[in-house]
């Protein structure tokens, strides 16, 4: 408990966004280089940052042949308000902005070398113990987890990646998704060209929403975000609609986005106004499969521990782990409510179970469940 | 003047200095010191489960500097107690302690009655409504103790109010009461004690022979008498004062301030006629005596404040019983 205080009272990052350059210094997340001193204040044999200052700490086990497991969990949060963050205990839950995602996460990976130490019995093969920064800072920093991915020096022979919630959450497949911006300019001077950029907006989402979507395979189209205007008495000079097409098919996904890229174009030309469609993350389907070892043995863990597996599709980190052939997982650490907000909320009690399923699941890891 | 500058140098650090926790481990296990932190309580429910469980875990589980918590709490009418004793700290309920002698409320009250259940031999008191509680406010403390030959008390400031190179002193440091009331009072009769930045911070430690060998007002003025008594018995150079950072609590209204004010100036006067420093050519009154804005009129309050003194634990016969190596003062 006291690693997720001490690392959810540390802002996710600090400084200015300048370049990717920016990133591959240490410094440059705070939470980042809590993470790394932590680990090596606790003990790990190694501790470093990858050319990303993604912190990374080894353990080491008697077989150091065996591929490395790998646990990684993000440093960031959607929700990081201004000013100090405090979390609170009472009421038997842990409460604090950023706590879901992913304090909790990150504290249960922080926590591991210590629990190892007390509980278990010395490792066969390396664990890796990894922190991903700045990943939620942008919706193109998705990039960064493909970044770490491919830069890891060892191939690990699976890796678990930690969520806040919910405890019992199970994923092993990643749906096809497409996040894009469509941002809507007004064009000056040119005659008959709209005036209001939320009435161009309004006319694109109402012809996204009349796009046909399957129901086999299972697809969906969001629109999540929508900004525009900044007075009330003026035409909206600038728009932009945030929207999520998610499929299970990547065909169904790319017919979807066909259909949104020819409604972005109509628009633009029957508007007169200035449309980019500009997407900020595609990635694709994938799927370890049920009868995956990792799989399995993550539905053993979370059966003894009396927890009903919740199967859902899931997508960033997971995508680019199995897209490598790395097989992976994700699971969570306690049962929490009001993610992304200021009230954000875990139950203590949970967090036990949480942990103990992590260490069950890296043990039977270590026990040679993915070394083939 | 030179001497007061001397202290501010020598005896004033920043708690990153004393960061090497296994180094204070090692302090005190070759000098065979226990080390008590306690918590006075009252209604603190919302914030002493965190304070607990930051310290237990960092001070007494991955490091064993601490040997026990232990909360003293006033009789709060919340969950306090329960929670404390959930997340393993000692809870006593200071009326229950030393029962045969009248009970009375406020925080030096339950510091002073610490001294007899605390097991330590070096004591930590540490307030409960810290948001930002963090192992520095207790390791920071009591590093000068533990490394610095010579030092037996410490006590926090907070905010960085102050940089030690002639370039960079910022001219405040304290709250509102202690740049309005304590530092005028202490340069005007004990101007060493002007050094101290947040001579009413809440967060100090000391050796056992510190806090049971010196009076403890029942109210306001504990923290004011601490540091005179202190300074009379063993100087400057015994005391250092340790820049924690920032502490994040409760704010208080001008007008409770001012009720805080009243309560300081009555322990320090009382404190100056006893040491015959200064002559008061009549008694005090005991009141305080405020005006609110109410309903377009001034509405009258008065609170009467008086003076409570627990006397040195030393002279408890109970406490001296407990702890059997500690003599009376001659």
């Amino acid at each position: 408990m006291g690693n997720i205080i001490f690392l959810g009272e540390v802002p996710p990052y600090a400084g200015t966004w300048l370049s990717d350059d920016d990133t591959a210094d240490p410094s440059y997340s705070v939470r980042a280089r809590f993470f790394a001193e932590r680990l090596a204040e606790l003990g790990v044999d190694e501790c470093g940052t990858d050319r990303l200052g993604n912190p990374i700490a080894l353990i080491k086990g008697s077989e150091p042949a065996l591929a490395p497991v790998l646990v990684v969990a993000e440093l960031d949060s959607l929700n990081t308000p201004a000013g100090d963050i405090h979390y609170e205990l009472r009421d038997g839950k842990i409460f604090g902005p950023g706590l879901l995602d992913n304090a909790l996460g990150a504290a249960a990976a922080l926590s591991l070398p210590d629990m190892l130490k007390r509980h278990c019995a010395p490792l066969r093969g390396d664990l890796l113990i990894a922190g991903l920064a700045n990943t939620m800072r942008d919706a193109k920093n998705i990039a960064l987890i493909e970044r770490f991915v491919d830069g890891l020096e060892r191939r690990p022979c699976a890796a678990i990646i930690l969520k806040g919630g919910e405890l019992g959450r199970l994923n092993y497949f990643s749906d096809a998704v497409i996040r894009a911006d469509i941002v809507c300019d007004r064009r000056e001077g040119e005659r008959g060209a709209a005036e209001d950029m939320v009435v161009a907006a309004t006319e694109l989402v109402d012809r996204f929403l009349g796009i046909r979507i399957p129901k086999r395979p299972k697809s969906s189209l969001t629109v999540g975000m929508i900004k525009a205007g900044f007075k009330y008495g003026d035409p909206a000079a600038h728009a932009r609609i945030g929207l999520e097409l998610r499929s299970l098919s990547n065909e169904v996904l790319a017919e979807l986005s066909r259909q949104v890229k020819d409604i972005v174009d109509l628009v633009r030309y029957e508007q007169r106004i200035d449309l980019v469609y500009d997407v900020a993350v595609e990635l694709g389907a994938q799927n370890l499969g049920w009868e995956h070892p990792l799989v399995r043995n993550a539905v053993g863990v979370m059966r003894a521990l009396e927890l009903e597996p919740d199967v859902y599709p899931s997508v960033s980190e997971l995508f680019y782990f199995l897209n490598r052939g790395i097989p992976a997982v994700t699971i969570g650490v306690a049962r929490g409510q009001d993610y992304h907000q200021e009230t954000a909320h875990a139950s203590i009690d949970s967090l036990f179970t949480g942990m103990a399923q992590l260490m069950g699941l890296v043990t039977a890891l270590d026990r040679g469940a993915c070394h083939g | 003047m030179a001497k007061t500058r001397d202290w501010l140098k020598e005896r004033t650090y920043h708690h990153s200095a004393f960061s090497d926790l296994a180094a204070l481990v090692r302090a005190k296990e070759e000098r065979g010191l226990r080390i008590s932190l306690c918590f006075p309580t009252l209604n603190e429910a919302a914030t002493i489960a965190k304070e607990i469980v930051v310290m237990r875990s960092e001070l007494q589980l991955r490091y064993p500097l601490i040997d026990e918590i232990v909360v003293i709490d006033s009789g709060s009418t919340d969950a306090t107690r329960e929670v404390a004793a959930e997340y393993g700290a000692k809870v006593y309920l200071a009326d229950e302690i030393l029962p045969e002698i009248p009970a009375y409320k406020g925080k030096g009250e339950n510091l002073w009655k610490a001294l007899y259940v605390l097991e330590g031999d070096v004591i930590l008191y540490i307030d409960a409504d810290i948001k930002n509680i963090h192992p520095r406010f207790a390791y920071g403390l009591l590093g000068p103790l533990l490394l610095t030959e010579g030092v037996r008390f410490s006590k926090a400031f907070y905010d960085r109010p102050i940089a030690l190179d002639q370039k960079n002193i910022k001219p405040t440091g304290g709250g509102r009461v202690t740049e309005l009331v304590t530092r005028p009072l202490f340069s005007l009769f004990y101007p060493e004690l002007s050094q101290f930045i947040q001579p009413l911070s809440g967060e100090y430690a000391g050796f056992r022979d510190c806090f049971d060998s010196i009076s403890f007002p029942i109210g306001y003025g504990i923290e004011t008498s601490m540091l005179l008594d202190l300074y009379d018995r063993y100087g400057m150079d015994a005391m250092a004062q340790v820049d924690l950072d920032k502490r994040v609590h409760r704010n208080q209204s001008t007008l409770a301030l001012g009720r805080m004010s009243f309560g300081i100036m009555q322990t320090f006067l009382a404190k100056l006629k006893a040491s015959g420093a200064a002559e008061l050519g009549a008694e005090l009154y005991d009141t305080m005596i405020q005006y609110e804005l109410e309903a377009g009129s001034y509405r009258r309050r008065e609170s009467e404040i008086r003076i409570v003194e627990r006397p040195p634990m030393l002279s408890v016969p109970a406490y001296l019983e407990k702890f059997p190596g500690r003599k009376p003062d001659a």
